[in-house]
Formats: structure tokens, sequence, C-alpha cells
């Protein structure tokens, strides 16, 4: 796989995982889900499986795509505008 | 000094004065100690000097905050103050020994 | 200093965030156009948009031109009366100063080459010390060509050192000042910790449709936090790139004896000599030594370009050539250098790969300092860059927010002080950075000096633009918004596309054209639309934002206030 589809793999994978991160909030859970289903303790903790998981699998595709050194500054600055991402995307959604 | 009441403006500015100016001899003193201690211990002095410059901002960073955290304005002044000068002679004491 | 420990760390948090957050913006700003300072210097000087080269022939290119540069006239006259010793002679007229040193620089995203010449003082006052004289200068490599005089490069040259000396040079204290605001940076992030008790809670909150002075803190919150290793590094790594010789400058000072004798048993250990022998001897051809080093370095499984090449005591049998290898391909800056003897080109020393300590402070320096190429990367950096700006700007709104209802019904004129510095640091550095594009584009070529007229044409915008954030304040002492933001942003939005279009009127070079065969070019070209739209955008909810408070009542202090905003001093 080329370097550049190797990172926008992991740009994608860093933003599912702090979806998944967000979504493990109950606040950013509700605003999704409506009031119908409150978010429960073992959903809650498979979301944050679930983020950390792709975070790690984020930070492999990065690796692979460059140096390490250079690596691993891509997959903290992509943790950035991600969380960035998920934080503009909610705040489009009723409180 | 009331820990308890508004500080004044004299105290502020003491206050900024020893974080900045005592955090600097602070940090100065740890810096030139460090690099001597280290010579002294048998390191290399460009290596010496590579990690204290690597660790210097910290120091300067963690004494600034606690120049406003302590309660008491007197030992700011004398630990940053007396320490940075005591260890800077003690740096160029060492010095002396190692040329 | 307060009654508890997170009241005090809240103090600091506003007092110095608010007097050194004009200073941090700055910073961060021209820091963020600092990423692709070479790319604005393709766009403000037209006869350099040409692909990036490899280092030419240094036997065949460079050093005839090398040769043939001369001392600079302004370092002459301000640095030779304190390096030279009187006692000993007259000063050595600028024209017959000796060539001590040789350098040459290229990056992979520069189609020209720095190169330049360090001239020895021939009766120095300090022997022990680095006295030279420099001449520089920057050539097409294709042809030799030398880059017309007093064309200023204002991205490398401008923007660049801005970022980290504000241009204030007597007595380096443009340095000590953005040093102060480093400090504060890191002081900022650690007390923003203490204060914000629900890191992970609100990690993702953004608040919008609520009052001001929430949303405004919610946004300060996540971009402070969601690039806290982004902001804390850079302004860390800022320190310890010049600590060891602007802020801790102890091999010069206390520990001067220790240094010296360090580098006397270096220069023997290593076979570098550190003085020149006096006695005269040729240059053996550099071309041949660039092939060995590339060789060794290919052996040592990274091969690479020539980065940098210096060659030392120039014209003496002590003479050495430096080639360091570009650092493209990973963090650390250029490296792995092999150190040839000048005389005959036998390789003296090959650098060894770097102990702990060194590795890791080239990693460092390397990280801000950016000499990698990839492209993600760098532009991943403005966005940190960018979003440093977002969270330092939003902490002088929420201050002001948070006192203005106060200070009106007090008749006090802080509020009002804060909003037209605000006014004129944000918006007024983007309105001067256009003026410098515009001011490019509009003055001659020819033009002699045609950088002091831009640098003029800058710091003018920028004192228009603070004069008018005054001005135009009044409101904010009835706790109203100043129109001057809006107006600001509406110059913005008018400013950006028409330094486009001068760059097309100028030179030809549009969007239709440089977005398949020059990205640099169109690149910035791009991001001034960019800018514009986003300010016009910001202008017009800013003027709805403006129509609605005239429509209700001044309000009241609002009920939305939470126990976390009421701690805030």
């Amino acid at each position: 796989m080329s370097e550049a589809a190797l990172l926008v793999l992991a740009a994608l994978v860093t933003l599912a995982g702090m979806v998944a991160f967000a979504l493990a909030l109950p606040t950013h859970w509700a605003q999704v889900a409506g009031a119908r289903a409150p978010l429960s303790p073992p959903r809650q903790r498979w979301l944050r499986q679930a983020g950390a998981l792709a975070l790690a699998a984020s930070l492999a595709l990065c690796l692979a795509a460059d140096h390490p050194s250079m690596a691993v500054l891509v997959w903290v600055m992509l943790l950035a505008v991600s969380a960035t991402g998920v934080a503009m995307w909610l705040s489009r959604r009723p409180a | 000094m009331n820990a308890t009441a508004a500080p004044s403006t004299a105290h502020v500015i003491g206050r900024i004065a020893a974080s900045l100016l005592g955090g600097y001899a602070f940090t100065w003193g740890v810096t030139t100690l460090g690099i001597t201690g280290l010579v002294a211990l048998g390191v290399d002095y460009h290596e010496a000097h590579t990690v204290l410059m690597l660790l210097a901002f910290l120091v300067f960073l963690a004494v600034f905050l606690w120049a406003f955290a302590a309660r008491s304005l007197t030992r700011v002044w004398g630990v940053l103050g007396l320490g940075g000068a005591g260890m800077t002679g003690a740096a160029w004491l060492l010095q002396q020994q190692l040329i | 200093m307060l009654s508890n420990f997170r009241l005090s760390m809240t103090w600091l948090h506003t007092w110095f965030g608010l007097v050194l957050g004009f200073v941090l913006v700055v910073v961060f700003f021209f820091g963020s156009l600092s990423v692709f300072d070479r790319e604005f210097d393709r766009w403000a000087i037209p006869e350099t948009r040409f692909e990036p080269q490899p280092m030419p022939s240094f036997d065949q290119v460079l050093l005839p031109i090398l040769q043939r540069v001369e001392p600079d006239e302004v370092d002459y006259a301000a640095n030779m009366p304190l390096l030279h010793d009187s006692a000993q002679g007259p000063m050595t007229p600028r024209l017959q100063l000796p060539a001590d040193e040789f350098w040459a620089y290229t990056t992979h995203r520069d189609p020209v080459l720095a190169m330049g010449v360090g001239f020895r003082v021939p009766q120095p006052k300090d022997p022990l010390g680095h006295n030279h004289i420099h001449g520089d200068t920057t050539i097409d490599p294709r042809d030799g060509t030398m880059l017309r005089e007093g064309q200023q490069k204002i991205g490398s040259e401008f923007f660049y050192p801005l970022h980290y000396s504000l241009h204030l040079e007597w007595k380096f204290i443009g340095f000590w000042i953005v040093a102060l605001a480093a400090l504060t940076m890191l002081a900022m992030l650690i007390t923003g910790l203490v204060m914000h008790r629900k890191v992970f809670a609100e990690l993702f909150t953004f608040r919008p449709g609520k009052n001001p002075r929430r949303s405004l803190l919610d946004l300060h919150n996540l971009t402070g936090v969601v690039a806290l290793p982004f902001h804390f590094f850079f302004a860390f790594t800022g320190l310890v790139i010049f600590a060891a010789f602007y802020y801790l400058p102890v091999s010069d000072t206390l520990l001067r004896p220790l240094a010296q004798a360090h580098a006397v048993a270096e220069a023997a250990a290593t076979g570098l000599p550190h003085e020149r022998a006096g006695v005269a001897a040729p240059l053996a051809s550099v071309d041949a030594m660039v092939v060995e080093a590339k060789r060794r370095w290919d052996a040592r499984g990274m091969p690479g370009q020539v980065g940098f090449l210096q060659v030392h005591h120039v014209g003496d049998a002590n003479s050495y050539v430096s080639i360091y290898r570009a650092g493209s391909d990973r963090v650390a800056l250029v490296g792995q250098a092999v150190h040839f003897k000048g005389s005959t080109g036998e390789v003296l020393r090959e650098e060894p790969a770097p102990t702990v300590p060194h590795g890791i402070e080239e990693f460092l320096t390397g990280l801000h300092l950016q000499h990698f190429e990839h492209w993600l990367l760098r532009w991943l950096y403005v966005f940190g860059g960018l979003l440093g700006c977002v969270c330092i700007a939003t902490g002088f709104l929420f201050f002001v927010e948070k006192r203005k209802r106060q200070h009106a019904q007090q008749g006090v004129a802080g509020s009002r002080v804060v909003d037209a510095l605000a006014v004129s640091t944000v918006t007024g550095m983007l309105i001067a950075t256009a003026a410098i594009l515009i001011a490019n584009r509009v003055l001659p070529a020819e033009l002699a000096d045609k950088g002091w007229w831009e640098r003029l044409a800058f710091w003018l915008a920028w004192l228009l633009a603070a004069a008018h954030a005054f001005w135009r304040s009044a409101p904010v002492a009835q706790a109203r918004p100043s129109p001057a933001w809006r107006e600001q942003c509406w110059a913005i939005a008018a400013l950006c596309p028409l330094a486009v279009l001068l760059n097309w009127a100028t030179t030809g070079d549009h969007l239709g054209k440089t977005l398949f065969s020059y990205w640099p070019v169109a690149g910035v070209d791009l991001a001034l639309l960019a800018t514009a739209g986003l300010a016009a955008w910001a202008a017009r909810r800013l003027a709805r934002r403006e129509r609605a408070t005239l429509a209700t009542a001044p309000a009241a202090p609002t009920a939305h206030r939470t126990a976390e905003e009421a701690a805030h001093v």
C-alpha cells in the first residue's frame, strides 16, 4: 500500500476511534441516540475498548507509512484533528 | 503574609520577580552544577551539556509554578535565590577542580 | 500566593495568559506560517519559482562564487570594531578580510541554494572567540546566477525570524520576550489542566448555542486540550533550541574554561583541527568528497543528499570539509556528517551514531525545525498552530466577556482596552500579513532594498489596524461588542483575494495554472482565499450578533453560570 493510502486509512481509523470515545460519554451518547436508550455500562466499556483498539491500529498504520520518528508525530497530530472534528460534529447536534 | 487576604500589589510584584528572576537563578545553578557534577563523574562535557539543556526548562517550569503555589514568599526567595547562587558557586568551585 | 493551590494557579493562568498571550498568539501564528516559509519565499520572489535542485558541483559552480562573495557592509560596520584588537594595528579593510569558512545549505523544498563565507578578523581581541564577519548569497543552482540584492524572502527571512525574535534585535531582547512567552505557554498548559477538572468528560464538549462565555470557554478548553502535546512540545523545544546560545550560555560564561578544555581535547580525539596551522595549502576536489560521503551513507543504510556543506580553515593546511546529510526522511536534523582533510580529500572522521542524550536532542530540535519531507505532517503542524491561536484568542475573548458588564457598571476601561488589544493582535496581524504580500506584488522588483519597503508596509498596516481597533472600541465600555472585529474581518476578506489577484496580474501565475504545475504558489494562494472565506463568514456572524445585541436589552448576568466559571478569578 502506498504511503498516502496508509495515511488516509490511518486518519479514518483515528476518526472512528475518537467517535467511539465520544459516544462512550453519556452526554454525547444522548445527543446521538436520544433519551430513548441511555448508555449502559457494558456498551460504554465496549465503546472505550473499540476506541482504544482503533487508535492502536491507526498508530500501526502510521508506523507502516513512515520512519518511526515521523510516524509518532503524525499519529499525535491525527488525534488532535480527529478529536476536533468529532467535537465540531457533535456541536451541531442538539445538546 | 496573611495568605487568605488578597495580596498587595507589592506582594504580587515580589512573586512575579521571584518566579522569573529567582527561577532563572535557580535554573542557572542547576544547569552549571549539573554539568560540572556529571563531568566530575566522568561524563563527556558535550553529553553533560546536552542533558542539562534538555532538563533546564523543565526545572524552570517547576520552580516557576512553585513560586506561585508556595505560601511564603520569603521561602521562595530563599530557595530560588540562595539555592541558585549556592549551586552556581559550587559549580564554579567544582570546575576549578576539574581543569 | 492565594488561599489555595487551585486559586493561585488560576490567578497565574489569567494574568500571565493575558499579558504574554499577545506575544504568544503572534509567535504561534507566524510560526504556523513558517511551516511553509520557503513556499512564501517562492511566492514573493517569482524568479525562484522552479523545482528544488540537488546541491550542484562545488568545484565547478559553488567555489568560484564563494571566492567572489564580499563581507557584508552592515555586518562589517557593526562588528569589526567589536572584534578587532586596535592595539595590534589598524582595522583590516572590508575587502581584504581573508576567507576562513565556506558553507552551503539546501533543503528538499528550496529551489535556490543559500551559501556564504565567514571572513576572519586577522587581529582579534579574543583569539578563542568566533571572530567572523559574514557574507551571504543565494543562487540559482542551475546556472550559478546570484539572486538580485534587496529581495526579501518573506517567509524564511521575515515571518520565520518574527516568530522567534519579534525582529527586536537590540541586545536580543526579542528572543528573551519570546522565551518568556514560551515559558508562560508551558505554565498555561499545566495551570489550565489544574483549573479544568473534567478534562476527559469534556474532551469533545463545544456548545456554540449557549451564552458567549460558555461557548468561548468550551472552545478555549477544546483547542488547548486536544493539541496539548503539540502546544507543550513546540514551546518546550523552542526553548531548548536557543538554550545554549541565548538563554543559558554557560559554555561562554561560567563554564568557559571547562568548555574550552573539552574543545581542545575533542579536536585531538576527533582529528578535526580547532585552529589554523598558519601554513597555506590548496583545497582538493570537494566533489570527490561528496561522492565518498554519499557512498558511506548508503553503506550505513541511509542513502541521502547533501544538506549542508562546510569548509573550515579555508586555504590552510589544517583545513577540513564537513559534509552533512539532509534530514528529509526522519525527524532528526541534518546529521551523519563525514569530515575530510581539505588538502588531500582523505576521510578524517565519520560521525558515529548519536548517544542517547544527543539522539533525544536531535529528535526534539528536529521536531520543531522540520527539515523532514512529509507534506501531511506539515499541514497537521499548521492545524496545530492555528488551534493554538484559537486557544489564545478565545482566552482574550473570555476574559472580556466575563468582565465587561461589571466594568461597564463600574466605569472601568479594562475590558475595552483588552478587547481593543485583542483586535489589534488577532485580526491586526492577519491584515499586516496580507499587506506585506500585497506590497511585495505592487512594488517593482528592481526597487533597491525592496525588503525594507515591504517591512514598512507590514508594520504600518498593523499600526493602522491597532489604531482602528482602539478608535472603534467604545461600545465595549457599555458591554456591547466592538464593531472593529467585524470591520477588520471584512478588511481581511478584501485584502487576501487582492493579493491573489496581484500575483496573477504581476506574474501570470494563477490558480488554474499553479494547481497543476507549481504547488508552493498554489498553496499560498489557496490559503489566502480560504482565509478570506473564513473572515467573510466570521464578519457576517458578528454582524448578526451585533444586531441581536442591539435588539435585546442589556442582559442581566446570565443564569447559566456553572460552579467552574465562578471559580475563575
